[in-house]
């Protein structure tokens, strides 16, 4: 199988004409088709005629000039808006919306000669750590199809785990890239917020929201980090400072760098097992020469109530404009969910509450991000587990929205911080479900968190592993 | 608290079944009373933080750019009326009773 490599195997293979675009988009549209009729992780896929024209074309335009992602296929989350094919956000509010125009993230890999295959399931608007708060079918772990592939970005994630594309775009408002990485055994870069232009995305809470690449290694994620990154005149919050080369300080030493352990972060009240298997590789980057700092940021133990106060509110505002006017259904077809994180920000910005709910949070941000800057004095980066739990069978979450809500405690304050964080699989737990941790780095840090990442998939497996099935 | 729930559907415009408001009152003031975490926080000093960008007003030449053509910036609308959409009325009609 093709799309078992990585995206620079795939590059050099084609560039030595030992294989063809034609046989790599065809495999990944064959493998969408069938293995979607299980894992539901697509909402939309482009017809295979239509992929391999476009295939046969590229194959006849390829030099050894052109950018590593030609002619390599990839899927989006169906947050993003595209010209050519649907976008829902995994809500039959837009279940006939077809954009006018297409996402900055998007139209840069295009440029780059990627091939887009499809779109892929979430949660709806994002509301959601499991992809079942949705319209639409519901995305299957690939490891294991009676448990959650995780979200908000679960159809991303199960599609890269299951070789369907070479690499997924996600997007992360309080975990929803990571979180499903993790879930699925594979990796996921949230960027700093303002590195990757947010032009085109739906918009869950505009201060929160990134977009980043689901990938299987993190050299997958750097190559088309390097391609997505960058200031856009379309999206004011992007930033304008230069991009670093991520792919050339994959080669850079990163032994005697310092890893901070917060101790909030690991504490015994969650699955041990999880626990275990995060210690376990903290253990490992020191055998590679690392050393560890414990750190103690007693504010973290706030930052699912300061996340979801400002995401509600956040959202409540940007779900506005589906009003059914301009485009799309009539807002009685919020799920439930949804419905609460509206109403929940609704009530936290009313008059009279908004001092004391909404700006209260704000100001708890304020406290979040100088325990950081001061944690960042003493270490380089900082590591925590990504989920608490391994994925949970279906129905466990959507039951539960005190539950859902804290699958992503370990998540969400680089998020509110607006730093960088990798998730890279870590080990398994005994029913054979991936486990994950985070690498956290200091604002625009994208390259020494992937440094270190690398670092660890050159001495570790588990990165290679897919389920049997899939292989 | 009920009473609550239909206050804030109807400033967010949703449409809440009598049979749903029970449901949503017991798991918002679930909510509501974790989110009162925050107040244990010593925050009557801390200035709040909005955004974590480091961008200030991104300004450019007041010249007309390309963008949306009228058609497509209406495609997707349910209804529009020479080229305009339509929206519901927000003021009654003088003459009808």
């Amino acid at each position: 199988m093709l799309l078992e490599k990585s995206i620079r195997e795939l590059a050099m293979l084609l560039r030595k004409k030992e294989i063809t675009i034609e046989e790599l988009v065809g495999e990944s549209i064959v493998r969408s088709n069938k293995q979607n009729n299980t894992l539901n992780c697509f909402i939309s896929l482009r017809t295979e005629k239509e992929l391999l024209a476009e295939a046969r074309k590229k194959d006849a335009e390829l030099t050894d000039d052109k950018p590593l992602l030609y002619g390599i296929p990839f899927s989006v989350k169906d947050s993003y808006v595209t010209q050519d094919l649907p976008t829902t956000s995994g809500s039959k509010i837009l279940k006939d919306f077809i954009s006018p125009y297409t996402a900055t993230v998007v139209q840069k890999l295009l440029d780059a000669g990627a091939v887009l295959v499809g779109k892929n399931s979430q949660d709806s608007w994002g509301h959601g750590g499991s992809s079942e708060n949705t319209d639409f079918a519901v995305v299957k772990n690939p490891w294991n199809t009676k448990h959650i592939a995780g979200g908000s970005s679960g159809g991303s994630a199960a599609a890269v785990t299951a070789r369907l594309v070479a690499f997924s775009i996600g997007e992360d408002t309080g975990g929803s890239i990571r979180n499903p990485a993790s879930m699925c055994g594979v990796s996921g870069l949230k960027v700093t917020y303002g590195r990757v232009s947010r032009y085109g995305t739906i918009a869950y809470a505009s201060s929160l929201d990134t977009v980043g690449p689901i990938a299987k290694t993190a050299e997958d994620l750097a190559i088309v980090l390097q391609e997505i990154a960058g200031a856009d005149a379309k999206d004011g919050s992007s930033s304008q400072r230069p991009v670093d080369d991520y792919t050339k300080n994959l080669q850079t030493n990163v032994a005697r760098k310092k890893i901070g352990v917060p101790k909030q972060f690991f504490v015994k009240n969650y699955n041990q097992e999880v626990r275990s298997r995060v210690l376990e590789a903290i253990a490992e980057f020191e055998k590679l020469g690392l050393t560890t700092v414990e750190l103690d940021m007693p504010v973290l133990d706030y930052a699912i109530p300061i996340y979801y106060m400002l995401a509600a509110s956040e959202t409540s505002s940007n779900l506005a404009r589906y009003d059914g006017v301009r485009y799309g259904g009539t807002r009685d077809q919020f799920l439930p969910e949804s419905a609460r994180r509206i109403m929940l920000g609704t009530y936290a910005l009313s008059a009279g509450y908004a001092e004391e709910l909404y700006k209260n949070a704000q100001r708890a941000r304020t406290l979040l991000i100088q325990s950081y800057q001061n944690a960042f004095e003493q270490c380089d980066v900082i590591a925590a587990p990504t989920t608490p739990n391994p994925a949970q069978k279906f129905g466990e979450l959507l039951s539960n929205p005190m539950e859902n809500m804290l699958a992503d405690l370990f998540t969400v304050t680089a998020n509110i911080v607006g730093i960088p964080s990798v998730a890279i699989p870590v080990g398994f737990s005994s029913s054979e479900l991936p486990i994950g941790m985070q690498i956290i780095g200091n604002k625009f840090d994208e390259a020494q968190i992937l440094n270190l990442a690398h670092l660890y998939q050159t001495a570790t497996t588990w990165h290679d592993q897919a389920p049997t099935k899939y292989q | 608290m009920k009473n609550q729930v239909l206050h804030l559907a109807k400033l967010a415009a949703l449409n809440i079944s009598e049979a749903d408001v029970e449901k949503y009152e017991k798991q918002l003031a679930e909510l509501f009373t974790y989110m009162d975490q925050i107040k244990q926080l010593d925050l009557a000093t801390v200035p709040e933080t909005f955004r974590t960008t480091e961008e200030e007003n991104i300004l450019r030449d007041d010249v007309v750019i390309e963008s949306l053509s009228q058609d497509d910036a209406v495609r997707n609308a349910k209804q529009t009326h020479q080229g305009f959409f339509v929206v519901p009325a927000i003021m009654k009609d003088p003459d009808a009773s």
